[in-house]
């Protein structure tokens, strides 16, 4: 908001330094945005101060001096209203009804007689203009610049388009139409309060009056409106209008009722000097009750102990009193200030501590660190197991994305398919419309994304909320997922790189499940979904669903303009951040070495390694330590629907274990395997 | 016999001067020394046959071969364990890159992030989180923001289906912390929040917040200058001065916005403090009391401090980024750029 410097010190003798101003005014809460100009230019300075939406009463110029009166401690010189000696009475002229007093408190009006409106002077002009403002004519300027002096918001009606001269203040009627100043037609809903005559709406209520009763060249007389229409009806009508207007904007931060009048007043006498005319007496003043003056004390001792620093009893009173608070009560105990009706924002002891506290300053209160017990401390679970769950990625080589939470509901879909998204009632944008049930889509964007920029490898994870429809609400899940495509990175020159695969997809959801610390879940490599968007092993926790590996559908790909493989897997996080710590326990040394037997096996492709190995373990009267993969073949030698695939078994013993033993446990275990339907290809011994 | 021996004994040294390392030295000893199939081994059993008078001869001279040779592999092995014994390596090899696993890179707002937390962690903070769908009464009425408050139009809020939003600021977490946990309070919660911002250099329609919660009998507003002082100093700089301003946030009396002196400048004046040498960094203030009287807690007896920053302004600021974008288009060459 623009605040002209030559204006200010019409109120209050200021300094000619507008840098300490504009510092000085951003250390009571108005903060400079920018400074124009230079002193002694044409146009003078002018602040561009951000006026918080609690301080309507520094909306205009008068306000601003006011704190620049307390900050400087020298007085504020009030503009006088200037009215001349009684006139016509008002009410010969005009009748005002409120039939809504409870959203218009306060209605007050005079008529100036026999204007002849015309432009502006030049020096009106130029303090609009260098405000930002066009300059209309001389009434309309006039209440403008009363608006920017002392914050009333005025409006000027042609009075002889006031049917009957009745004003009416009432709610619009539903479908009622109206054309705005600004030419649009607006049709009006009981939520808009307006200005109306016995025939119809003539302005909307503190937003914006009609071109109906306009003030243009050949009006002659001027009905001038100022009152007091309430908060919540001016923002709600004005939202629901789609307007912001200058009016609109000082009523629904609560206008001052006090200073209906002197406004009034002021803008009438100005009117009549620029324009000519007779000014209307006494003006007519419609209220429905009075609003009494809040009264709220301030204990020092309170306030020194809020702010840690103790500016002094004298010194909190002259604050208050500076800014026009009244002291009325001084005991030992307290200070009962009055508040001025223009400070819509003071209720409480604490809002009269601010005031200490801006105007003494903050960069007077001291640093202190606080001595805080704190029975809660630390960095809990469920964010422990966060943050492990992003390290075991990391260390396999997956880069971390982050993605919106937003989402477009038909790509969740492909992934999530029976879950249906929940809606963004007022989205930015369609592809950004509902949140995100999967963490996939916005990964596979990155995949494209880093492919058209040329790069050879992705692998990337993301850990973050998907949200779930659920019986009492939206659910909001947390999950990982990863995907790779591309070459595998540059490892070491001394071995290859590969094309991307399942088995590195796979690796990254087992480097993940092996870090989730006292969580069930695991690889099922037997439930392969077909059709699935992720043709791959599923991951379950106790026989349910917890995500899944594989492959991306390549008819998803392509609608995400993605040209080459890409694997993936999604995994819930849910059930393992809420379950218990697992207690670890330590397990002895074996005391004689291990011994490892290669064996290598022709299985048939419905076999799954898990259900190999598992039978082998049955199977061996030793115990079995592990069973590891080192090879797979396919070709020559294998029939097809099987595959070669070469195990090492490694049997570990309390005693050692002689060749024979060893012998008879692989012959148990062959038979088994054979029964389950592989057969031996060859044994190798280390 | 002798002639034998001295064969022999020319065949070790040959081998044993082409033997470089353990391994070789290793297989050398075998061959000679082995129990079974030694060379020497063989010419000891050997000796058996050799008639008696030239036996004693030929006994000593094997037995000095025998001595050559397991003195010359000990020295041998004695000397590969000195220094410089290596054989020299060529300046190409050494200059091949090793081998090495490659870790991924973390997220520089997941760094930026840890940061925070270790922060706040070691000055006895405890970490809170809080849902990113909230109500109306969490993320605006219980805040002391009611319906049709100006206040409401700085945060242009999404709505999700069912009379739910996506929160607009952690400051909810400050509202469910109370509720749940009696003073003393000191936490602070990082996660994201929602605006309705159009996406492009400076906005996002999701970014991530810092909130901070002291609540404690005598808690005063210089215990809020000091932690964010002590806090700006260890994520930021040592040597950064700490401004606070007035501002106004419906849940906090006194309020503040705070700034920090220009980190790329000190306070010169340069673009990025738009010449002012002040940086603002989040707002702060004084638990409202309206906000302690919603959670049941006396506004008398207890006071505390809140305060809330950006993630993606404190990355910007320390790494030097000018477009938020590129922290959610996710590109390699960008995450690669700031390995954890």
């Amino acid at each position: 908001m623009r605040f002209s410097h030559d204006w200010l010190r019409d109120y209050v003798d200021l300094p000619d330094d507008p840098d300490g101003i504009g510092r000085r005014l951003t250390s009571v809460g108005l903060p400079l945005e920018a400074i124009e100009g230079a002193p002694g230019t044409p146009g003078g300075v002018v602040y561009d101060l951000d006026v918080f939406s609690n301080r309507p009463d520094c909306m205009n110029h008068l306000g601003v001096a006011r704190e620049l009166a307390a900050i400087h401690g020298v007085p504020l010189r009030r503009p006088a209203p200037g009215l001349k000696a009684a006139g016509p009475k008002t009410a010969d002229h005009l009748a005002i009804e409120i039939a809504a007093p409870e959203l218009c408190r306060r209605y007050a009006a005079r008529c100036v007689l026999g204007v002849k409106v015309g432009p502006s002077p030049a020096w009106l002009r130029e303090r609009l203009e260098r405000l930002g403002h066009r300059s209309i004519n001389n009434v309309v300027d006039a209440t403008n610049f009363v608006l920017w002096e002392q914050g009333q918001p005025l409006h000027p009606f042609d009075l002889d388009r006031v049917a009957e001269h009745r004003i009416i203040v009432r709610p619009a009627r539903q479908g009622e139409a109206l054309v705005t100043l600004d030419g649009v037609v607006r049709r009006l809903s009981p939520e808009v309060l307006v200005i109306a005559d016995p025939r119809s709406a003539l302005a909307l209520a503190g937003i914006m009056g009609g071109q109906s009763s306009e003030i243009r060249e050949g009006t002659t007389n001027v009905l001038l409106e100022s009152a007091w229409f309430d908060p919540v009806t001016v923002r709600r009508g004005a939202k629901g209008l789609g307007m912001h207007t200058d009016a609109s904007h000082r009523f629904e931060r609560g206008a001052d009722p006090e200073a209906i009048l002197p406004a009034l007043d002021r803008a009438a006498a100005l009117i009549a000097e620029l324009a000519g005319g007779k000014v209307t007496d006494p003006p007519l003043d419609v209220r429905s009750g009075s609003e009494a003056a809040r009264r709220v004390s301030l204990r020092p001792a309170r306030a020194a102990a809020l702010l840690g620093h103790d500016p002094g009893r004298a010194r909190m009173r002259e604050i208050l009193e500076r800014l026009e608070f009244r002291v009325e009560a001084d005991t030992s105990e307290s200070l009962v200030a009055v508040v001025p009706s223009f400070r819509r924002d003071i209720e409480r002891e604490v809002d009269l501590i601010e005031e200490v506290a801006r105007h003494a300053g903050y960069d007077a209160i001291p640093s202190r660190l606080p001595a805080v017990e704190n029975a809660e401390g630390g960095r809990p679970r469920r964010l422990q197991r966060l943050d492990a769950a992003r390290r075991a990625l990391l260390q396999d080589g997956f880069t971390e994305a982050v993605n919106f939470d937003l989402a477009e509901a038909e790509e969740s879909r492909l992934f999530e398919p029976e879950v249906r998204p929940l809606a963004i009632e007022n989205p930015l944008q369609s592809q950004a419309a509902s949140l995100r049930t999967t963490l996939l889509p916005g990964l596979l964007r990155n995949v494209a994304h880093n492919l058209n920029r040329g790069l050879q490898a992705v692998r990337l994870f993301e850990v973050g909320s998907v949200f779930h429809p659920g019986p009492k609400g939206p659910v909001e899940l947390s999950r990982a997922a990863a995907v790779v495509a591309g070459l595998s990175p540059a490892s070491h020159w001394s071995t290859g790189r590969h094309e991307a695969d399942l088995f590195d997809a796979r690796g990254a959801a087992e480097a993940l499940l092996s870090a989730m610390e006292g969580s069930r879940a695991r690889l099922a490599s037997d439930r392969i979904a077909p059709g699935a968007a992720l043709a791959g092993p599923a991951i379950e926790a106790d026989g349910r669903a917890g995500g899944r590996v594989g492959e991306v559908d390549p008819a998803i790909l392509r609608r995400f303009e993605i040209d080459r493989p890409v694997f993936a897997f999604e995994m819930d996080l849910q059930a393992w951040l809420d379950a218990p710590t697992a207690s670890r326990t330590f397990r002895p040394l074996p005391r004689v070495p291990s011994v490892r037997r290669d064996l290598a096996l022709v299985v048939p492709d419905r076999m799954t390694i898990d259900q190999l190995e598992a039978a082998m373990r049955r199977a061996s009267p030793l115990p079995v330590a592990a069973i590891e993969v080192f090879d797979r073949y396919r070709g020559k030698g294998v029939p097809p629907g099987h595959a070669s695939v070469a195990l090492q078994l490694v049997f570990q013993a309390e005693r050692t274990l002689e060749a024979e033993a060893v012998q008879k446990a692989i012959d148990a275990i062959m038979a088994e395997a054979e029964r389950q339907g592989a057969r031996l290809r060859g044994t190798a011994q280390e | 016999m002798q002639e034998r021996v001295r064969d022999l004994r020319r065949d070790f040294d040959a081998a044993l001067a082409a033997a470089r390392d353990a391994s070789s030295l290793a297989a050398l000893r075998t061959r000679w020394l082995g129990r079974k199939d030694g060379l020497l081994t063989a010419l000891l059993r050997d000796l058996r046959d050799v008639a008696p008078a030239e036996r004693a001869v030929a006994g000593r001279v094997v037995n000095e071969l025998k001595q050559h040779v397991e003195g010359s592999l000990e020295a041998a092995a004695g000397a590969l364990l000195r220094p410089g014994a290596a054989p020299s390596l060529p300046a190409l090899e050494a200059s091949l890159p090793g081998r090495r696993r490659q870790p991924g890179a973390p997220h520089p707002l997941a760094q930026v992030r840890a940061r925070i937390e270790e922060t706040f962690l070691e000055m006895g903070f405890a970490l809170g989180e809080g849902p990113e769908i909230e109500t109306d009464h969490y993320n605006f009425t219980a805040l002391n923001i009611p319906p049709h408050h100006p206040a409401r139009d700085a945060q242009d809020t999404f709505y999700v289906e069912g009379g739910l939003l996506l929160r607009t600021h952690t400051s909810p977490v400050q509202i469910r912390t109370m509720e749940r946990q009696k003073p003393p309070i000191k936490m602070v919660a990082i996660g994201k929040v929602f605006r309705r911002d159009p996406f492009d250099a400076t906005h996002a329609p999701m970014f991530h917040q810092v909130e901070g919660l002291v609540v404690d009998e005598g808690i005063a507003f210089s215990h809020l200058k000091g932690t964010l002082e002590r806090f700006c100093r260890k994520v930021l700089r040592e040597d950064v001065r700490l401004r606070l301003r007035p501002s106004y946030f419906p849940f906090v009396e006194p309020g503040a916005e705070y700034d920090v002196s220009c980190v790329f400048c000190d306070q010169g004046g340069c673009g990025r403090c738009k010449g002012s040498g002040w940086i603002e960094l989040g707002g702060t203030g004084m638990v409202h009391p309206a906000v302690f009287e919603g959670v049941g807690i006396d506004p008398e007896r207890y006071t505390g401090f809140a305060f809330g920053l950006g993630i993606e302004r404190i990355a910007m600021l320390t790494l030097g980024i000018d477009d938020i974008r590129l922290f959610f288009e996710n590109d390699h060459r960008f995450l690669g750029q700031f390995p954890g």
